[in-house]
This record gives C-alpha cells, sequence and structure tokens, in this order.
C-alpha cells in the first residue's frame, strides 16, 4: 500500500513540472466554424494566461495576440461544446471545428454532481448520454437503452410501472447487489428493487421516482472513476443529474412536454383451437381414462352429435383476446424557470399515465421537482431539490401461478367455454363462468382440471400498489476563493409503498380457490417504508497552474444511513367477495414483517491534473466504512484508483485527419458493501413457538465478515477523424472480483445452516466499441449513424470449499429447475437434462435401454435424455451446464436522418447468444394434464415409428418427459427495433403561441427478429442475477405507438 | 476563511471517525447482544427460545431414529433422504442425518447460560424473589435440555463434541480449551451426569 501511495505522489509531482520549451507564437489568426462547415459569430476565445479574451466576428475570424508562448487556448460558444487547444502545439488549425451541442447520438459532456468534464479531456472508461438523446421511453433506463456500450439494459415487462434489469460489465457479486449505484445529483439512490411479495411478479422500476423529462445527464462510471464511491463502486456507478435551478438565462421560460399513444399487446403464444384441443383431449384422455365412454360422460363434447350440455361448449373463445387488449399512455411534463440574479427556480410538474395491455391495469404518476438556488452573497449560495412523487398503480399478478396469473390461465383455459354463465336455451348471462360450471358430472371418474375464467382475474382480482416518495436535497455552497468551493449537502429521502391485493372467489366461484385450494378468497396487504439520510461536506480545488496544468481536487466526507422496514399481512376466507379487508378473514392470518439497517462513511480524494492539454493523470482515493464489517475485521477499506489519459492528437504530432486521440489506461480498487448488516452480528431474533413469542440466537456469525473487493484493469481508446466525422471508442477490461460472499459449508457443531465468509473469486474480462459516422453534415440535411458492441465474459474462480453452488427455484410453483455457479465456468448456468430427441419406436427404447427417474422404462414417445454417467438410469448426476441468460455480445444501432427542420431517427438493440429458460412454453406443452395447450403439441409423438419433435401425450408424465431439460431452453437471441421516430422541429412560434418546439411520433417495440418462441426475448423477472432469462409469465412487452409534442412558450 | 473552513471539515471528519456507534446497527426486528438479557422477562422468553430449537431437533430425532425402528415406515412418495435413512443407506449429506440442530441447542443453552451469568451480575441482588427462584429453575433446566442433546447425539451417532462456550464466533474445533470430543456414548453419558451433578 504504501508503496503505491508513494509512485502516485510521484507521478502527480512530475505532471505538475513544466515540461520543455513552448514554441513562439506572438499572434494567432483563426476562424471558427461549426461542423456544418458555417462560421460562428460570437464565440469567445480565451488565453489562459491573464484570461485575454476575443470575440469572432461573423466570419468567425478572431485574432489573439499571446504575451507568452505557452498556455493553452479555449473556445466557448453557445449551443456548441467548448474546445481547448494547447497554444504550443506545432499544428494548431487555422480554422477550428466546433461540434454543437445538438449533434444526434453525440456526448461531449460528462456530468459529475459538482462540474463537468468535456469528453475530449476525460479517458471514455466514463461515457455519458444527454438529454437530446435520450429516447422517449417512460422511464430513465428505457431512454438510455444501449446508448453506452457495456450496460446491459433489459427491460422486465409489460405491466405498467415496472422498469429495467441493468448489468454493467457481468458478475462482480453473488450475495450481495450485483447492479450498478445509482448517483442522483451526488447521492446514492438504492430504490426497491424487490419483486413484490404481495403483488406476485410484480418488480417496480427501481428509477420510478426520476421523470425521463427532468434528467439532462446520464454519465456511466466504468472504470477508475467509480473508486470514489469506495465499497458502493464495484458494480461499476450510474450518475443521474437532474435539471437544476443554474441557468445563467434569466428569462422566465414556460415549457410542455407530451405524449399521447397506445400500448398494443406483443406476441402469445398459438393455442389449440376447439377442435384441436378436443383431439388433444381424447388422445391424452385414453391415457387417464380406461373407457371412451367414461371420458365422454365426463366430457361430452367428445361425443358425435348434440347432447344436452352442447350449449356449454359450443365456443370458439379466444381467452388470450378477451384479457389483452390496446391501452392509453401519456406523459406530460410542464415546465417553468427562471428568476433574477439572486433567486432562480426551474420548477415541474408531471402526469404520466401508463395503460397496460393487460386489461384493467395501469399506473398513474403525479410528480413535481422544485429545483430553487439562492445567492445568499457573493460567496455563499444555497441549492435545493425537492422531488415529489405519488404513484397509484391498478395491476395484476404475474408468475407462474396460473389460478391468478391472467395470462396463464387464458393460455390454459379450454377455447370451449363461453366467459360467462349461460342459459340452457342459449342465453348469456352477466355473471362470470364459473370455474367448474361446466363439470357437468357431479360423479367424474377423475377430478376435472380446472382453470379460474380469465377474465373474471383481470376484471374482479384488484391489486393496488400506492406510492409516497419524497427526495428533498440541501446544499450550501461557499466560495472561499477564486479557486475553492466548499459544499455542504444533505439529503433526506422517504418512500412508502403500500401494495394490497384481494382474489375474489366466495361470491362468484370463477377464480380458483388459494393456498393448496382451501383459500376461496385472499386478502394480502404490504407496506414498506424506506428512510435515507444523507450528509456530505467536501471541497472542490480547481486552478490553471503554470499556464498549462489544469489542476482539480476535490476531497469530503459523506455519510448515508438507511432504514426499511416491509410488512405483509395476509388471510383467507372472507364472508363474500364484498368483504375485502384483512380484519375479515377467518382462515390461515399470517404476517410476517422485516427491518434492515445499513450505514456508511466514506472520506475521498481526487486529484486529477490536465497538462498542456496533453496528458492528463487521475488519482481517487476512498477510504470507507460500513456496518457490514464484524466485530473482529477491520471496518474501512482502502478503495485508490489511478488513469493516465494520453491526448495525443493535441500534441502536434498525428496527422491533421486525427481530431482526437485520446489513449487511457487505469487500474482501480472497489468494493461491495451492499449486503446485509445482519450477515457477521450475533443477535437474537423473535421466534414464535406455539403462538408464543420466544428469543432465539442468530447462526454463528462470522465476525472476519467484510466488505467484497474487486480490482480492474481499464484500457481506453477515443478517436475521433475529421472533426467527428468518425468516431470511434474501445474498452478493453479485466477485472476480478474477490473476497465475495459465499455462504460456506462449516461443521455442524456450529449448529448453523449459513455461514458467510469472503472467499468468492469472480473474473470478468470484456470487450467494448462504439461506432459513430456523421457522413452528411451540411446546415440542410445531416446523417448519423452508429452502434456500440459489448461483451463481458464472467468466470468464478473460487466458490471457497465448494466447488459448486446449485440454486433452485421450488419457491416458484414448485418449479425443479436450477441454476449453477460452478468453479471454471460461466456464472449462473440453467443446470438440468440435457435431451436427445423423442423415441421414435420400441427399437430405439431398447438400443438406449435406459430407467426414467422414476426407475421405469421408457416407452416408444418419450423424449430420450443423456445419460452422462452411463449407469443406464436417468437420475440427477446426468444434469449438465445449459447455458445462461447472458449474452456472448449485444448493443445497438442507431441511425439519425435530418432534412431541414424533419428529421427521422431509428434505434435497434440486439442481444447475441443469452439462453432463457421458457417456462411458459414448458408449462404449455406439458401434455400432462386436459388444460388446453400450446399449438406445438400437434407435432407430438402420436404413432410407433412417427418422428416427432414432441413426445407423447400422457396424463401426468409418467417418464419425466417434462423435467427440467434443454427442452424448455431456448436461444433468445434478438435484434429488435426498438423505436422509431419522425419529428419536425419548429423555430419559429406559431400564431404567438409559443416560441419553438417540436412534433414527432413515435414507435417503441415495433419489429423484433428472434427465434425465441415465447413472447419477446426481452424480460426480466425482477433484479435478481439468479433470475435472469427466467421467462416466468410476465406481460410480454408491449408494441406503442405515441404522438408527442414539445413547445417552449 | 480557509483554516475556518479546514478546521471545520477536520472537525466533521473526526467526529465521524471517532464514534464508534456510528455503524452499529440495531433494527427493530432484532435484539443485538448486548442488549439481551436485560430485563425479567427475557430470562423466560429465552429458555422458551431454547425450546423452540429443541423443537426443530425433535423432528429430526424422529425421522432419525424412529424410521429405523418399527415405528414408521416410509413410503414411495417420502423425501429420498428419509427413504435411504429408512433402508441404512449411505447418510453422508443427508439433510435428515445432519446432527446440526442438535447443536443448535447445545449452543443455545450454553448461550442463554452465560447471558444468565450477566444478567444476575447486572442485576445483584436487586432481583425479587419469585424471578430469582424462577432464575434457578430456569438454568436447571437449560442444563437438563442440554443433556438431553447429548444424550440424542450419543444415541443416534455414538460420539459428540462437548463444549460450554457459546460460539458468539467460529472458533478453532481443535482448540482444546474449549472442544471436548467424546468418541463413545459412555464418555457422553459421563460428561452428562457430571453437568447434572455439579451444575455450572
Amino acid at each position: 500500500m504504501h508503496m503505491k501511495t508513494h509512485t502516485v505522489i510521484v507521478l502527480l509531482l512530475a505532471l505538475l513540472l513544466p515540461f520543455g520549451l513552448p514554441a513562439q507564437v506572438d499572434t494567432y489568426t483563426g476562424r471558427i466554424v461549426g461542423t456544418d462547415g458555417q462560421p460562428i459569430q460570437g464565440a469567445i476565445v480565451t488565453y489562459s494566461y491573464g484570461s485575454h479574451s476575443v470575440v469572432t466576428d461573423k466570419n468567425g475570424s478572431f485574432t489573439l495576440e499571446t504575451p507568452v508562448q505557452s498556455g493553452r487556448m479555449s473556445i466557448v460558444a453557445e449551443g456548441y461544446y467548448d474546445r481547448y487547444y494547447p497554444l504550443d502545439s506545432a499544428n494548431l488549425p487555422t480554422t477550428i471545428v466546433l461540434t454543437p451541442t445538438d449533434a444526434p447520438g453525440f456526448a461531449g459532456r460528462l456530468q459529475w454532481p459538482e462540474y463537468s468534464v468535456l469528453r475530449e479531456r476525460h479517458g471514455n472508461t466514463a461515457q455519458g448520454i444527454e438529454k437530446k438523446d435520450f429516447k422517449y421511453g417512460l422511464t430513465i433506463d428505457h431512454a438510455v437503452q444501449d446508448a453506452v456500450s457495456g450496460l446491459r439494459v433489459v427491460r422486465q415487462g409489460g405491466m405498467p410501472g415496472e422498469g429495467a434489469y441493468l448489468n454493467l460489465r457481468g458478475l462482480h457479486s453473488i450475495v450481495a447487489t450485483n447492479a450498478p449505484l445509482y448517483v442522483v445529483n451526488g447521492i446514492p439512490h438504492f430504490g426497491n428493487d424487490a419483486v413484490s411479495r404481495t403483488i406476485n411478479g410484480y418488480a417496480r422500476s427501481v428509477l420510478f421516482n426520476q421523470n425521463t423529462r427532468d434528467i439532462r445527464n446520464v454519465t456511466v462510471l466504468k472504470g477508475a472513476d467509480a473508486a470514489v464511491y469506495g465499497s458502493l463502486g464495484a458494480n461499476g456507478v450510474i450518475l443521474i443529474e437532474t435539471e437544476q435551478a443554474t441557468s445563467d438565462n434569466l428569462e422566465t421560460r414556460i415549457s410542455f412536454s407530451g405524449q399521447y399513444g397506445v400500448s398494443l399487446p406483443g406476441r402469445s403464444l398459438p393455442v389449440l383451437g376447439s377442435e384441436d384441443y378436443k383431439a388433444y383431449l381424447q388422445d391424452i384422455g385414453m391415457t387417464r381414462y380406461t373407457l371412451m365412454t367414461a371420458l365422454q360422460a365426463d366430457y361430452p363434447f367428445l361425443q358425435q352429435g348434440d347432447h344436452y350440455y352442447s350449449y356449454l361448449f359450443n365456443h370458439h373463445t379466444n381467452w388470450i383476446r378477451e384479457v389483452q387488449g390496446p391501452a392509453f399512455v401519456t406523459d406530460n411534463v410542464f415546465r417553468v424557470e427562471g428568476g433574477d440574479e439572486i433567486a432562480k427556480y426551474n420548477i415541474s410538474f408531471g402526469y404520466l399515465s401508463e395503460g397496460g395491455v393487460l386489461n384493467n391495469t395501469r399506473s398513474d404518476r403525479y410528480h413535481t421537482l422544485i429545483n430553487a438556488n439562492i445567492l445568499v452573497s457573493r460567496h455563499v449560495d444555497i441549492f435545493t431539490n425537492v422531488g415529489l412523487y405519488y404513484v397509484n398503480s391498478q395491476l395484476q399478478e404475474q408468475g407462474m401461478q396460473p389460478t391468478t396469473n391472467a395470462l396463464l390461465s387464458a393460455y390454459k383455459a379450454l377455447p370451449l367455454l363461453s366467459p360467462y354463465e349461460k342459459e340452457p336455451d342459449g342465453t348469456i348471462l352477466t355473471h362470470y363462468a364459473t370455474y367448474d360450471g361446466w363439470n357437468v358430472n357431479a360423479n367424474p371418474s377423475f377430478p376435472y382440471d380446472n382453470t379460474s375464467n380469465p377474465l373474471a382475474i383481470v376484471n374482479t382480482l384488484n391489486a393496488k400498489d400506492i406510492i409516497y416518495d419524497a427526495n428533498i436535497r440541501l446544499g450550501l455552497n461557499v466560495k472561499a476563493n477564486r479557486f475553492l468551493t466548499l459544499t455542504g449537502l444533505m439529503n433526506l429521502y422517504y418512500n412508502f409503498t403500500q401494495e394490497s391485493i384481494f382474489i375474489p372467489g366466495v361470491t362468484d366461484k370463477a377464480i380458483l380457490p388459494q393456498y393448496y385450494g382451501i383459500g376461496a378468497n385472499t386478502v394480502r396487504k404490504g407496506i414498506q417504508e424506506d428512510r435515507t439520510n444523507y450528509f456530505g461536506l467536501s471541497g472542490l480545488y480547481q486552478r490553471t497552474l503554470a499556464d498549462v496544468h489544469a489542476f482539480r481536487a476535490s476531497a469530503g466526507v459523506r455519510y448515508m444511513g438507511r432504514t426499511k422496514e416491509f410488512d405483509l399481512s395476509s388471510g383467507y376466507n372472507t364472508a363474500n367477495d364484498f368483504y375485502k379487508t384483512l380484519g375479515k378473514v377467518t382462515d390461515h392470518p399470517d404476517i410476517y414483517g422485516d427491518n434492515i439497517e445499513w450505514k456508511w462513511l466514506n472520506y475521498h480524494l481526487k486529484m486529477e491534473d490536465t497538462w498542456n492539454e496533453q496528458l492528463k493523470g487521475a488519482f481517487n482515493l476512498s477510504v470507507d466504512g460500513s456496518s457490514v464489517s464484524g466485530l473482529h475485521a477491520p471496518r474501512f477499506g482502502w478503495f485508490p484508483s489511478l488513469s493516465v489519459t494520453w491526448m495525443a492528437a493535441s500534441t502536434g504530432l498525428l496527422p491533421d485527419a486525427v481530431s482526437l486521440l485520446n489513449v487511457t489506461a487505469e487500474v482501480s480498487r472497489t468494493g461491495n458493501s451492499r449486503f446485509s448488516s445482519n450477515y457477521s452480528k450475533n443477535y437474537y431474533q423473535n421466534t414464535n413457538f406455539f403462538n408464543l413469542g420466544t428469543i432465539t440466537r442468530s447462526n454463528v456469525p462470522n465476525t472476519r465478515l467484510e466488505w467484497e473487493k474487486k480490482d480492474q484493469l481499464d484500457l481506453g481508446l477515443d478517436l475521433s477523424l475529421y472533426e467527428h466525422l468518425v468516431n470511434v471508442q474501445f474498452n478493453a477490461f479485466a477485472a476480478k472480483a474477490f473476497d465475495l460472499l459465499v455462504a460456506r459449508q462449516i461443521s455442524s457443531v456450529y449448529g448453523s445452516a449459513n455461514y458467510y465468509d469472503n472467499v468468492g473469486v469472480i473474473g470478468t474480462k470484456g470487450l467494448e466499441a462504439g461506432l459513430r459516422l456523421n457522413p452528411v453534415r451540411t446546415k440542410e440535411l445531416d446523417w448519423v449513424l452508429g452502434a456500440t458492441i459489448a461483451t463481458a465474459r464472467s468466470v468464478v474462480r473460487s466458490l471457497g470449499n465448494s466447488r459448486e453452488l446449485i440454486t433452485t427455484y421450488t419457491n416458484y410453483n414448485d418449479d425443479d429447475a436450477m441454476t449453477i455457479l460452478r468453479v471454471g465456468a460461466s456464472p449462473y448456468q440453467f443446470y438440468g437434462y440435457q435431451t436427445a430427441g423423442v423415441y421414435a419406436d420400441q427399437v430405439a427404447v431398447e438400443a438406449d435401454d435406459l430407467t426414467s427417474i422414476y426407475g421405469h422404462p421408457y416407452q416408444p414417445g418419450d423424449v430420450r435424455f443423456v445419460d452422462w454417467d452411463g449407469n443406464g438410469e436417468i437420475n440427477a448426476k446426468d444434469k449438465t451446464l445449459l447455458g445462461s441468460a447472458v449474452p456472448d455480445f449485444f448493443g445497438g444501432l442507431f441511425t439519425t436522418i435530418r432534412f431541414k427542420a424533419l428529421s427521422l431517427e431509428a434505434h435497434f438493440g440486439y442481444s447475441v447468444g443469452n439462453k432463457a429458460y421458457n417456462a411458459v412454453r414448458r408449462s404449455m406443452e406439458s401434455m400432462a394434464t386436459f388444460h388446453n395447450q400450446s399449438e406445438a403439441i400437434l407435432n407430438r409423438w402420436q404413432m410407433e415409428g412417427h418422428q416427432a419433435a414432441l413426445p407423447r401425450a400422457v396424463y401426468g408424465d409418467p417418464s419425466g418427459n417434462n423435467l427440467f431439460s434443454d427442452r424448455w431452453i431456448e436461444d433468445a437471441s434478438y435484434l429488435k427495433l426498438r423505436d422509431l421516430t419522425l419529428r419536425y422541429t419548429f423555430q419559429r412560434g406559431v400564431l404567438r403561441l409559443f416560441r419553438s418546439g417540436s412534433v414527432f411520433v413515435v414507435g417503441e417495440n415495433l419489429i423484433t427478429c428472434t427465434k425465441y418462441l415465447g413472447g419477446d426475448p426481452e424480460f426480466a423477472y425482477g433484479y435478481a442475477e439468479a433470475l435472469q432469462g427466467f421467462d416466468y409469465a410476465k406481460v410480454t412487452l408491449p408494441r406503442m405507438v405515441k404522438l408527442g409534442i414539445t413547445l417552449h412558450f | 476563511m480557509k483554516h475556518t473552513v479546514i478546521a471545520s471539515l477536520l472537525a466533521f471528519a473526526t467526529v465521524f471517525a471517532g464514534c464508534t456507534d456510528l455503524f452499529e446497527t440495531n433494527p427493530d426486528n432484532i435484539t443485538n447482544v448486548d442488549d439481551y438479557i436485560s430485563r425479567n422477562d427475557e430470562i423466560y422468553k429465552g429458555f422458551l427460545g431454547i425450546l423452540t430449537k429443541m423443537q426443530q431437533a425433535g423432528d429430526h430425532a424422529i425421522f432419525l431414529s424412529d424410521t429405523r425402528g418399527d415405528f414408521l415406515e416410509v413410503t414411495g412418495n417420502a423425501p429420498v433422504a428419509l427413504q435411504d435413512i429408512y433402508n441404512y443407506r449411505d447418510t453422508r449429506g443427508n439433510a435428515y442425518a445432519d446432527p446440526m440442530c442438535y447443536y443448535a441447542v447445545v449452543i443455545a443453552c450454553n448461550d442463554f447460560i452465560d447471558k444468565m451469568r450477566d444478567y444476575r451480575e447486572k442485576v445483584g441482588n436487586s432481583m425479587d424473589d419469585n424471578t430469582a427462584t424462577n432464575f434457578n429453575a430456569l438454568i436447571s433446566s437449560a442444563l437438563r435440555v442440554k443433556v438431553w442433546a447429548y444424550y440424542t447425539l450419543g444415541r443416534l451417532y455414538g460420539k459428540a463434541v462437548w463444549f460450554d462456550d457459546s460460539l458468539e464466533a467460529l472458533t478453532n474445533l481443535n482448540d482444546t480449551r474449549l472442544f471436548t470430543w467424546l468418541n463413545d456414548m459412555n464418555a457422553i453419558v459421563e460428561k452428562c451426569l457430571d453437568l447434572l451433578d455439579n451444575g455450572v
């Protein structure tokens, strides 16, 4: 450690020494133009020595007289990114080209909470996205999807209010959070990343309290810059900067932006129609019944001709269409900003309403963001941001719960049935058909396989989610002198989420009972309260030293404390469906609760120096402690990073065509303390013992437990040719995450099941690249195209004294799926049986002579499993690795064409090599029940010698054909047109109502090319790494078409 | 000005660093070690906590012993682990054969006795008569539960690791000051009798 510190100091001193003698330049004449070749009038050209400035004339020309021969020249022009040149550069151009700030797909600025940095003056391990490039998505994660290479954004699904799973550069943790750290206006934001326990399968957006239109910049820190966040930085950092009241424009400005559109249901699994279903039932029915007459007695529609019950079974209901439909979507933000020299304000109000394609689902969000900045004295200013959000959502259950998930139920419901009750004369009543109304035989040979009435689910199941969210930031800046600013900052975050669900079933009997069939109706209520406090004090010192050193240093201390409480109550069977409260339940009332406390203290130091616009060195150091450390573990960890960027284009050694060539090398150590403070603690908990509260001791804790660590090496290259005509970005990284928490096996003598220890190691290597071309850029016509590509391959290097760790999913409706972490393999691979087709005939069966997992010999039409251990029987030892949800590579493509005021933009996203477990298809191709099945089963094995893709239909699956195997693991690679936007921008007002604005039409998620057989290859069940790639029957991502308008009054 | 600011920055930093409680968490659903036992009712709730652990071990005791006698017969639907016990198959890695739950009882007893001792020292003579009487009875009962755990371990496994420490951290099992390896039933019974006769 000492060695490293000394090296850093020596390097920094070296940077501060003046290098060489500058060339002789007394007068410098130049011309400033935009990338479209038009001269820029009014640009301010400043020479660093004595801050001498000149302004360009209408031809963009200027003459700068320099009293000394070194220093740097800066060019600032409104509407363009600033530019810097060293004056001693051998090839200082006579024509200087500035890039407009509205250049599409080009983020010229990286925004830190305290200051911004030009991209040209920073290594490209930090990448920004500016507001102009945000897509018109309803959430910020959607708005920045594919924009940064290496940041994988996977949208969760089509339930309103859901967000996206984010991953930056692979897996760095097993037990702790693996999601990047969000930092909003300098304050770490954790959000609620839990899948709801009240409303099954619902995972709201972690960033629901950020309106896209209120955000001005998102900067992703992939490399050494993240080290300043110490033990929160290992997963990378996403800086989100919202609009502030800091504009120098003192005019009162009012603006409005609105989007209005329609959300359309995505693709669904095709299911059997009435006739095909009958054929299927006849087939599978005879694997359960011995006599056709008995089967027909229970299922009279299998009889030929009319019969008494024909009126019940003469429908061709498309249940999916019954429960899904177009929905209205709107997002409106009204903003007013202005003020005077002393007090400035920037206030926005918004209303978002996201209708879901599943009927009766909707999320309404009302918000305001109030920003104020008050100059108390010449040296002191106070600033505040107050964000208030109220969200009210009407939702439905998702996940593998066929009794309450309307989509699953719609897949399984019999197409022959009517959604409503019917009279024998054919009259359709207004009541929903009961789930067993068609069970015409009072004493059937076997119980009926009923399903809930899907229409009753969407229309009568009442699931609500209400959120009150307040975020208050208050700060004070003291300008101690020209160079030093001190900032005190506090932030109070409060979130109260109340979820409730009522599943009817007593009065109407249209929805199947819950809880092993005894809960005719269900009431559940959950609340969550999250309080996070932040206090920080920091100083920022910025100064130009010896004319050629742009030096910046910041240091400070920050503290964060979080408390979170979650309570859930449930019960069953109120007297009838009019009583919907917990107080009225009569069976199995149950209460669950959890409290979390977590604390973090961080001292941070950042120093950087840019020498002569040619060489930049930066050093970060965090000393960081948190409540996760055990009694006998060190409290504080050291997280240093070092970064060097060579800005080769400024040296004058390269051809004129190279306008930017930054080469960056970085090393960093970051940490992860985003896990429970209780893992390392001895404590006592309350346990229920025959309805008596008793006090029991926790497991033997690991009192030496500490934060996880990650060391990373980064290389970056940022190249621009012909003034951003061609931009190429390239990154390579190698990371080693170590001391990762793993539930280690310990001796039984310790009396403890789980013992977390810092023993895991995961290595990740990756490459990222971005390309942007701007082949046409005249005033009239501008054409940009770009692409990103990224790969991040993680490999488990150690799991302590285990070679592998298996994750099971029995909590998900008894799913036998597994994923595995195995040393030497990529993490979270699906772990199941491998298959090799279907036995066509008895000869094939006998050739293999295998015994099924249930101990029986296989039969023709059964799935042929691979017997890896060759012992003649299929058992758990034959399970193998089946791939994971991590793509081989992924990224985006985009193009923008602007002709005068009209522009057309298209964004594509792709992901290649990612596997998915299609649990929905599995349940629809099982051919093990009398429920309706997928159309695919028409290709099932039906007779001896039949070369079929799918096995035989047998009730109850006695051969285990549907075990978790590669039959259900699919290639979920895709290329999709994420959005297509046509926009007309007008600079002049209309009827004097407004000054400028734009109108646009945007289509989202319009076209998807994929081999994936499910609804959409893009889905995520919550935020947990172990659940990625699990297609657990979430609402498919909808297609959306919206009309929008932006007006500046 | 600059000095004032730097001084306040340092003061702020020092205040944070000097406060050891800063990192202590105390959520409402757990009791920290230092706060237990601090009230009279906790001596009863704590003792019932031992019984909670004992009940969890009770299930195991039945699965591991009664399935091997004539009392219980497993069905074809029983978990494979249970069938393996019934059929006297290899029980390595078998969750039902894991002695962990008995040691959890032992740790709970040791911990309870330790904490009761601390409580007695803290409260001194200010304990009311009723509590003082029950106090001794609870200690005595905890010892008997511990003996039950070791006796069951002996009966089922024929060996046990004896310790009186409450294991608040992962301690080396080869530390002979803390752990005594008892390799036959006689040694276990002897230790149990000694505990019953002489107490702690």
